[in-house]
């Protein structure tokens, strides 16, 4: 007990409530068991003991537990502990036997599962492929770079299973079951290339054995079942090239469906940026010291991102220079983009005069194409970024017209390559039939390939490997002459091929060829301009710079930056060649994983070591869909000159897996027919006959369109339902908000009052005699004043020791009673008097009162506010006590009553202004529903009774009228009490809440003696305001010590027993709303449901007294 | 060290703490095995050396006004109650204290607790507002040189914009309440006791 400070006074108040019944009894020990905080819960355990949930129980049974093994040291009274020992025992005992053993294990698994689940996590994230790599260059570079790297792994992942698809099920069983190397003419290296096969000029140009291995398709048998098992190679790779597409696009599209799904989840309003990103910036946790330099290095990285947001924020220019600024960039990125293009068909067509003309070529020459078509990927994004620059975008707009711009220009560069790619693969496919026409005529037709290769080796040699250089040949030059059909030019050129070995005509190789060399040569430019423009600038730029006539570091060159958009694109270009060239060359996907890897290290090296972070940082975010966007677009262009190379072109006669077919996709049906059944063949025909064609494509237009409006709709929902959570969220905020600010006043309300008050036994008391002699003198005052009433006073002690509470409350009911004395003066306006006062007294106990009321009070949030009310509560009651007594003692005459009865009328209107306007409505709307005011003093009635059998005047019409009516406690009664109470009565709730089962027989007896001396209620109320007025001071305080005690009690019922005691809620809003005018509103609330209660009160007393008299 | 530790600390001292601060007796032995093993001069009461020596508060550039919360006005030592008392700020608020008597003293790990000591960290000058100057003062502490001292003003000065409210250049504890409003701080700021 010691250890409470307020323990004395409460074990007071607890001595004060002795008297009460079992249930107060009961609240007392929950009051008890709250304020110790800790059995509670054993109290819970007690009224609901068949809590079925395991999770509960065993809940509740670790901690009696632990109450058992702590008991001693809790600081409580040896009573209590032994009480609350023998309870948590018994509660153990008798639910321990509910939860099985296993129970315990279960719990102690799930902790264990849960630690291992985090070490699980952590040594996880170890095997994410550079994911620490990655994250170290997050937090220095910031989440933009990071996500080239990320997008970089994320390319890998996609090459890798394009590298197993194809050496799984097209290399390794070729490699395995296949023929071996030199077992055909198509595997072998012919005999006069055998010489210069090794050559490094020849593995350069990816000729020699290179040429004739399993990199390309050419090497690969067209034996329909190789192996001992009956492999299908042709069929599987015509599979696999088309599930290496299909499963591309397949990734690509789940990962940007996700991604948008991301960007929803996040699309979030965030309020307090930069308060965040400053308070809540640091990881306490990080211990290391590496670690704590890469937060350092992320918090200053979000720090700038946000400053540039803001800065883009605010930025303004005018209009027109900005859109023609536009223009003008625009313009000339146009026009260095046709640049570029028309220098790469320039230099294509130049090469091609060069190898007509010249015999012999030099490095460069033979290079030329590649490496001017490399420079301009070099150099034109740079020029795009300066553009970009004039443009004045968002740096998150101008990155991706940057992109935009850069993938233009790959794309036009790729296009121009592969059409010349194409051009060549024309040539080359309607030369060979020729030539087979011209000299293949024969039967033999190994022979005939044979022939020329051995005829015309030591001619042509040279020119054989020019051709394979990748450079362009004559038959270009041929083919772009104008006029000349492409039979003639074929024709006229064929003696140039037809000396050719037929071998060589494989153009699929060809193709491959080209592609893996200019995956080579993108590689080397790529680790060269790696080390030009970061590595070797950054040397330059840190070691050169002391000695320099300028800031090397902060002026021209700087230390280079990471281009995301650049590089970006670049590995979308990378990746566009692998998918073109995939069907030609298997292994592409298998070297382009080799490259990713070598370009992941090398750049974040590179990044790490030579880079500067951007000055201009922003958030590129992770579920950013425009690179996949942009890669799903390479995709589709890189598929089709595939595609239409496997549907156009006729394939290779003498290599490949499709060598004597006529086109590649033969294959399949070549299959089915084959091998399958019949009816199957027979069920295809018709499927793909336009018949079944047709109506399918038009059922896809449907189902596209119907899936694409769907889409549309559900956005719409999306934003909407987004909007809504929005503004969700401000209410909630506001609101919450505002309740602090009301927890706040209430309890500034809490010291004002508490800064009043003294002793509380000794003002009681003193308050109780000064009553005595008020309501003496106030007596004799009103006797004075009415001729009828018997001056004898009372004491009425019981009355008002019983609680303060019912004082004033009789404050309250003073202007009704004087208004009704002004009236009808005289007895009837006694008999109204006592009427009025019990219905305060009545009210208490009424349950159905009580019961809305609990809802009302549980509106109110939480406890701490149903304590303040009751403080507020306390004040409107002091306000109201001291009008009226204003009123009382300064006049107190007839004209004083109509005073009385005008001056609520004020505080009524002034009422809005302080409460909420609704609820306004409701208090004002209340009263109409009262219209039959008698009612609801009809539970008086029998007291009534009493009254006359006491000998005072009572109409006998009113009691006649009233005693069918209800007793206090019918429930019938409650709407009207209900209303009532909530606004007139509320403020004695917690009296009642505490003396609940007190009350009542005190009530009783109260009411017998008061009606014992009618004088004496009538008086009373004048008396009390006289009262209060002198002596505010002490009695304000007094009565707020009790309700302290009280609420606390109240709540702790309120938790234990589902009792509704609390209607405080109503006046609590009402109050809250008041803030630093709550002076007033509490004046004029109270003051305004009396007014209206008189009002009603006059006409249906008047017909009363009218019937009586 | 557990047992060394129970034996070290008497009983009716764990006692107190138990009832000052709200952590349980196996919470306190750890801690205070903790406190010894940080208590290098080995008298009882912890220096701010012994607390610069954890790395974590090290390298934590608001570390010194971490260890400054140990200490009370004008002292440079702390003895185990001190410590813990300062640590109560962290115990993790357990789910039967959720919803308690709100009449009483508030526990030293409410929330609103928890979060004056982080609002602490901020107010240099104690004088229940967090300044401009205060404000730059520690960001300065967190960025280092990386950032230029008028980027770092703009951003004191948009972080004060956004949180004050009552216009007064500065971040009172009711704004910091506000800011931090959903930020989950009764599990951000708690000591994870691995039970």
């Amino acid at each position: 007990m010691a250890a409470h400070p307020s323990a004395p006074s409460r074990a007071l108040n607890s001595a004060r409530r002795q008297r009460s019944l079992k249930t107060s009894r009961r609240f007392y020990l929950s009051y008890q068991d709250q304020s110790y905080g800790f059995s509670d819960e054993e109290e819970k355990d007690e009224e609901q003991p068949d809590s079925n949930d395991p999770e509960k129980v065993f809940q509740n049974i670790q901690f009696q537990k632990e109450i058992i093994a702590n008991i001693r040291s809790r600081p409580w009274p040896m009573a209590h502990k032994l009480k609350a020992l023998r309870q948590a025992k018994e509660i153990v005992l008798k639910y321990e036997g509910r939860l099985t053993r296993t129970r315990g294990y279960q719990a102690a698994g799930a902790d264990l599962l849960k630690k291992v689940s985090r070490v699980f996590y952590n040594v996880i994230v170890l095997f994410i492929p550079w994911e620490v790599r990655i994250k170290k260059i997050e937090s220095h570079f910031g989440s933009g770079v990071a996500s080239y790297f990320i997008f970089l792994r994320w390319l890998f992942g996609i090459n890798l299973v394009l590298t197993a698809m194809t050496g799984a099920f097209v290399v390794l069983p070729e490699l395995l079951a296949g023929a071996p190397y030199g077992s055909t003419k198509s595997k072998t290296v012919p005999e006069e290339q055998l010489s210069s096969a090794q050559d490094l000029d020849t593995i350069w140009s990816l000729g020699g054995y290179l040429q004739y291995s399993v990199l390309f398709y050419g090497y690969y048998g067209s034996v329909r079942k190789i192996g001992s098992v009956g492999y299908r190679l042709p069929l599987a790779y015509f599979l696999v090239g088309v599930a290496v597409f299909a499963y591309s696009f397949l990734v690509l599209l789940r990962k940007m469906a996700k991604n948008s799904r991301l960007s929803l989840v996040s699309a979030s309003d965030e309020n307090y940026t930069f308060c965040w990103r400053v308070f809540c910036a640091w990881d306490y946790l990080i211990g290391n010291h590496e670690a704590a330099e890469s937060k350092g290095a992320a918090i200053v990285n979000s720090i700038r991102e946000a400053i540039v947001e803001e800065q883009e924020k605010k930025k303004q220019t005018s209009l027109m220079v900005l859109v023609s600024l536009r223009v003008l960039a625009n313009v000339l990125v146009l026009l260095s983009l046709a640049g570029s293009i028309y220098i790469i068909y320039f230099v294509v067509d130049r090469s091609q005069r060069l190898e007509q003309e010249k015999q012999e070529l030099t490095l460069w020459e033979k290079n030329e194409v590649s490496v001017v078509v490399s420079l301009i990927t070099m150099i034109a994004p740079s020029a795009f970024e300066l553009v970009a620059q004039l443009e004045m975008y968002h740096p998150r707009t101008c990155l991706r017209f940057q992109l935009a711009r850069v993938l233009v220009l790959y794309l036009g560069n790729l296009y121009s390559l592969i059409i010349a790619l194409l051009d060549k693969v024309n040539s080359m496919n309607s030369a060979s039939p020729a030539a087979v026409a011209n000299w293949s005529d024969s039967s033999a037709f190994l022979a005939t390939i044979v022939l020329p290769g051995e005829e015309n080796q030591s001619t042509i040699t040279p020119k054989v490997s020019e051709w394979q250089n990748g450079t362009y040949s004559p038959t270009m030059e041929a083919v772009r002459t104008p006029g000349v059909t492409p039979f003639s030019t074929n024709k006229n050129i064929s003696p140039e091929f037809s000396i050719r070995p037929l071998q060589d005509q494989c153009w699929e190789t060809y193709v491959g060829q080209e592609m893996l060399k200019l995956s080579v040569i993108d590689m080397i430019f790529t680790v060269a301009s790696i080390l030009l423009i970061d590595f070797f600038r950054g040397l330059f730029v840190r070691y050169v710079s002391d000695c320099w006539c300028w800031d090397l570091e902060s002026k021209f060159p700087e230390y280079g930056e990471f281009k995301i958009a650049e590089n970006v694109l670049h590995l979308i270009y990378n990746q566009g060649m692998i998918w073109m060239g995939t069907f030609f060359s298997p292994c592409l996907p298998a070297f382009n994983m080799l490259k990713l890897i070598g370009l992941m290290y090398l750049r974040s090296w590179a990044v790490l070591t030579c880079d500067v972070p951007h000055q201009q940082v922003f958030r590129a975010s992770r579920s950013n869909n425009f690179y996949l966007a942009m890669l799903l677009f390479m995709l589709f262009l890189c598929m089709l000159p595939t595609v239409f190379a496997i549907v156009r072109y006729r394939p290779s006669q003498h290599c490949g897996p499709f060598s004597g077919q006529e086109k590649i996709y033969d294959i399949i049906p070549e299959t089915i027919a084959a091998d399958f059944p019949l009816w199957l063949s027979a069920v295809l025909s018709y499927v793909t006959s336009p018949v079944v064609v047709l109506p399918a494509l038009l059922l896809l237009f449907m189902l596209i369109y119907y899936l694409q409006s769907i889409a549309r709709s559900l956005k719409f929902t999306n934003n909407q339902l987004r909007i809504q959570l929005q503004t969700k969220q401000q209410a909630d905020r506001r609101e919450c908000r505002r309740l602090q600010e009301n927890v706040a006043d209430k309890k500034r309300v809490l010291k004002f009052a508490a800064v009043r008050l003294p002793a509380p036994e000794g003002g009681e008391e003193r308050v109780e005699e000064e009553n005595k002699v008020i309501d003496q003198e106030t007596s004799t005052f009103s006797s004075a004043s009415n001729l009828n009433n018997s001056v004898t006073n009372c004491k009425s002690p019981e009355h008002r020791g019983h609680s303060i509470a019912t004082i004033t409350r009789s404050a309250l009911h003073k202007d009704i009673s004087q208004t009704a004395r002004v009236l009808w003066g005289g007895q009837t306006q006694i008999a109204q008097k006592h009427r009025k006062e019990y219905k305060p007294n009545r009210c208490p106990d009424h349950p159905g009162e009580s019961d809305s009321s609990d809802k009302l009070y549980h509106q109110g949030t939480n406890r701490p506010a149903g304590l303040y009310t009751d403080h507020t509560r306390f004040k409107s009651l002091y306000r109201k006590a001291t009008r009226p007594v204003h009123r009382k003692s300064t006049q107190y005459v007839i004209v004083n009553e109509h005073g009385a009865h005008r001056k609520p009328l004020q505080p009524a209107s002034s009422a809005p202004r302080c409460s909420r306007p609704k609820e306004l409505a409701d208090v004002m709307e209340l009263y109409p529903q009262h219209g039959c005011w008698p009612t609801t003093f009809s539970p008086y009635q029998p007291y009534l009774t009493e009254e006359e059998e006491e000998g005072v005047e009572t109409p006998s019409i009113q009691q006649f009228s009233f005693s069918q009516t209800l007793q206090p406690q019918s429930l019938s009664n409650l709407t009207h009490p209900v209303n009532f109470y909530v606004e007139d009565v509320a403020p004695h709730k917690p009296a009642r809440g505490l003396h609940r089962s007190q009350v009542k027989p005190d009530w009783q007896d109260l009411t017998l003696q008061m009606h014992s001396h009618p004088d004496v209620r009538s008086r009373k109320p004048p008396s009390r305001e006289s009262m209060l007025h002198s002596k505010m001071k002490a009695k304000p305080k007094n009565r707020h010590k009790v309700e302290v005690c009280l609420t606390e009690s109240d709540s702790a019922s309120l938790a234990s027993s589902s009792d509704p005691q609390n209607s405080s809620s109503d006046q609590y809003i009402q109050v809250i709303h008041s803030k630093e005018k709550y002076l007033k509103p509490c004046n004029s609330l109270p003051n305004n449901t009396p007014r209206a209660g008189t009002d009603l009160n006059m006409s249906a007393t008047n017909e009363l007294i009218y019937s009586n008299v | 060290m557990g047992s060394r530790a129970s034996t070290l600390l008497r009983e009716e001292e764990i006692e107190e703490i138990k009832k000052e601060t709200g952590f349980s007796h196996s919470q306190i032995t750890r801690l205070y095995s903790r406190f010894t093993s940080l208590d290098k001069g080995e008298n009882g009461t912890l220096s701010r050396e012994d607390f610069q020596r954890i790395p974590e508060l090290a390298i934590n550039p608001l570390g010194d006004r971490i260890i400054n919360a140990f200490f009370p006005e004008g002292e440079d030592q702390v003895n185990f109650r001190g410590f813990m008392r300062t640590l109560a700020h962290f115990r993790p608020i357990e789910d039967n204290e959720k919803n308690k008597d709100p009449s009483g003293t508030e526990p030293l790990n409410s929330r609103t607790n928890k979060l004056l000591f982080a609002f602490r960290l901020y107010d240099l000058d104690r004088d229940d507002k967090i300044s401009r100057d205060e404000l730059l003062q520690v960001l300065r502490m967190m960025v280092g040189v990386n950032i230029s001292d008028e980027q770092l003003g703009s951003i004191a000065d948009r972080t004060i914009q956004e949180a004050d409210q009552n216009g007064d250049n500065s971040i009172s504890f009711n704004e910091f309440i506000k800011v931090l409003e959903k930020v989950d701080v009764e599990q951000k700021m708690s000591i994870r006791f691995l039970h």
